[in-house]
């Protein structure tokens, strides 16, 4: 899953990119609210963290901005204030949620993890597609409830394929969410990725599940239910 | 409700003053006329009298006898000691004495007018005394009903004006109350309410006008407080997260020692600004307090600069700069000391913060007509022009300090300004050497 996080003071930019990145999120780090329009514009993100207040460009302005582009990635708002006033015009800017400032890492997890669970439909932190059941919370998937031994980027790749079950995913795509800009992509390594998850699942009994669109890329087939 | 009640007796006053002396006037003037009427008429019968009445055979009697006693107009003649010698039977009053016009009363309370003439008649050898006199009744009668008339005309105009006045004091009271009831429903919080002006009576409307822009006052006031507020509490709140987030992270799983060490080394950095942090945000405060000119003193300006040079000798020396304070010998401000080495402190701070290795920081101070003007000059990058009106501003950060990568609450410059300003100082930034900053500080003593 990859984020965008807009924060101006380096230290906490660069200590909440340490602890998202941990988590097994992409992050890619913006420090004023310019260049976090210019990057949410160009690129998607599958949430987006805003701190309000930053040079050149404020939060909220930046928010109204990418909101009138149409990016509709789910925006947490970080703000120094908790006055109803100030969360009612963050919200109105089109935010999805907001955290005062100073706030725990836990709750700041949590609550990025529910935007990209709405993001992408579910309403828990536990997604199961027949007997494969997905822990979005500890990162850990299971066949029949026995635990899948899955790399973090197998892992996010496997959760990519679950959320949006029968939707190719071009390389690109998986890439994109895989690596933020800084890191040296090459596609192939998507590839092998695939390959090993694919075998993962053959080991577990779930063989067939991911099928390769030629051409196109990669589409996960959920398996039928066993009755 | 007291206006209106001041307005109405106010108009109830003066029209029973106006139209009752009004009044007055014409019933004076109406007696005086129908005086001259009946003493006209009067003067015509005495005149005839006078020439009727003649003594026949030591008897005094008038040619025409009947005319006058059937016409009933009352008359007698007199000698001068009071004797009646003729007269008509229906002779109306008493005895009178004395000549001329008077008007006077029967026994029986009827109004009359009786002319009293001196006169000889003929065949006669002494003066006698004729009087005639003719009732007032149905003048008075007249006059009688005519004062009764204008008591009530009175009466019923003072009501009818008391009536108008209030009326008229509650139509131009009603727009006041308008005004007033749109004033009530201003909330109190939210001022972005304003008062209708269009449509008012133009005093009104300069008064609502002058309202609305008190509003637009107090409510820029607030916004700027609000502001501040915000900015503040972003400023301190930002490294408090900071701080909790270093932390947290670093606990959520075993690291090595060298990790610890540097989560440790990055949070003693941000605990350190943000206490930078707060005794800006303290000294502001400490500073926008009234200004306390009894704590000023004649501050020796070569001797401060000697402390200043003292001071950032070693600063400047680790950075490669080139550190020069001077000042010419017996030059004195008057200024709160403290205060003024809070300012100075901070402009060498910054000017040795920026400039790069190899370049010159230097502090003078000199005379400047009455006043005394205090520069700090460096040659490092400097403020640029569109920047120098917002360098004083609360938490700005210019181009500099962004790029230099320094940290920096903001609050420097506009602590400086609030501090020389509550000196009575005037504080105004330039270019120094070679694009560099020039601050410039000028007290000018109080006529």
């Amino acid at each position: 899953m990859r984020l965008l996080l807009a924060e101006d003071t380096v230290s906490l930019a660069r200590s909440l990119a340490a602890g998202l990145t941990e988590e097994g999120y992409t992050v890619d780090v913006v420090g004023d609210g310019e260049s976090a329009l210019h990057l949410a514009t160009e690129l998607h993100f599958d949430a987006i963290i805003l701190d309000r207040m930053m040079p050149r460009m404020d939060g909220i302005t930046a928010l109204r901005a990418l909101r009138k582009k149409g990016v509709k990635s789910p925006v947490l708002l970080l703000t120094a204030l908790g006055e109803v006033q100030d969360r009612v015009d963050g919200l109105d800017a089109g935010a999805d949620d907001y955290l005062v400032k100073p706030f725990a890492f836990a709750e700041l997890v949590a609550r990025v993890r529910a935007l990209v669970r709405r993001e992408f439909g579910q309403t828990s932190n536990t997604v199961a597609v027949g007997t494969l059941v997905l822990d979005l919370g500890s990162h850990c998937a299971s066949v029949g409830g026995h635990a899948l031994e899955l790399t973090s980027r197998e892992y996010t790749v496997l959760e990519l394929f679950v959320m949006k079950p029968g939707v190719t995913w071009s390389r690109s795509q998986l890439a994109e969410h895989l690596y933020n800009e800084e890191a040296e992509r090459d596609s192939n390594v998507i590839d092998v990725f695939v390959a090993r998850l694919r075998k993962k699942l053959e080991a577990a009994g779930l063989p067939g599940l991911i099928s390769t669109q030629r051409g196109l890329g990669y589409r996960f087939e959920p398996p039928a239910v066993t009755p | 409700m007291r206006l209106r009640l001041k307005l109405v007796l106010l108009v109830l006053g003066l029209t029973t003053v106006l139209l009752g002396g009004l009044g007055l006037a014409v019933i004076g003037s109406l007696r005086g006329w129908t005086d001259e009427v009946v003493d006209a008429e009067l003067a015509r019968r005495a005149d005839v009298l006078v020439h009727e009445a003649h003594f026949d055979e030591g008897h005094l009697e008038l040619d025409d006898d009947d005319d006058l006693a059937t016409r009933g107009l009352p008359f007698r003649i007199e000698r001068e000691n009071g004797s009646v010698l003729l007269g008509s039977d229906d002779w109306p009053s008493a005895s009178l004495t004395g000549l001329g016009a008077i008007s006077t009363r029967t026994r029986s309370g009827e109004p009359v007018r009786v002319l009293s003439v001196k006169f000889t008649p003929r065949h006669g050898r002494e003066p006698l005394v004729l009087r005639v006199a003719s009732s007032l009744g149905p003048v008075s009668g007249v006059a009688h009903k005519f004062r009764e008339g204008l008591l009530y005309a009175v009466i019923l105009a003072a009501v009818l004006s008391a009536l108008g006045a209030a009326l008229l004091a509650t139509w131009f009271l009603a727009p006041l109350h308008r005004l007033s009831g749109a004033v009530d429903a201003l909330e109190a919080k939210a001022i972005t309410g304003r008062l209708e002006t269009r449509g008012l009576e133009p005093a009104l409307g300069r008064l609502a006008e002058a309202f609305n822009g008190l509003l637009d006052r107090i409510a820029s006031g607030l916004r700027g407080q609000r502001e501040f507020v915000g900015r503040a509490s972003h400023a301190l709140r930002t490294p408090l997260a900071s701080i909790l987030t270093e932390a947290e992270v670093a606990l959520r799983q075993e690291r090595s020692p060298e990790k610890y060490r540097a989560t440790l080394e990055s949070i003693i950095v941000t605990t350190k600004e943000a206490a930078r942090l707060t005794d800006g945000l303290l000294a502001l405060t400490r500073a926008d307090a009234a200004a306390n000119s009894v704590a000023r003193e004649e501050v020796v300006l070569v001797e401060l600069a000697g402390e200043l040079q003292h001071l950032f000798s070693a600063r400047a020396e680790a950075g490669g700069l080139t550190l020069a304070c001077s000042a010419p010998p017996g030059l004195v401000v008057k200024v709160t000391r403290a205060r003024l080495r809070e300012v100075l402190d901070a402009l060498l701070d910054n000017a040795v913060r920026y400039t790069p290795r190899g370049g010159t920081v230097r502090f003078e101070a000199r005379a400047e007509g009455p006043g005394v003007v205090l520069e700090v000059v460096d040659s490092g990058p400097g403020f640029k022009p569109e920047e120098r009106t917002l360098v004083f501003e609360r938490f700005f950060r210019g181009s500099a300090a962004e790029s230099t990568g320094q940290p920096g609450s903001g609050l420097g410059l506009a602590v400086v300004k609030a501090l020389v300003e509550a000196e009575g100082g005037v504080v105004s930034v330039g270019e120094g050497d070679g694009g560099g900053a020039r601050v410039r500080v000028s007290f000018v003593p109080a006529p």
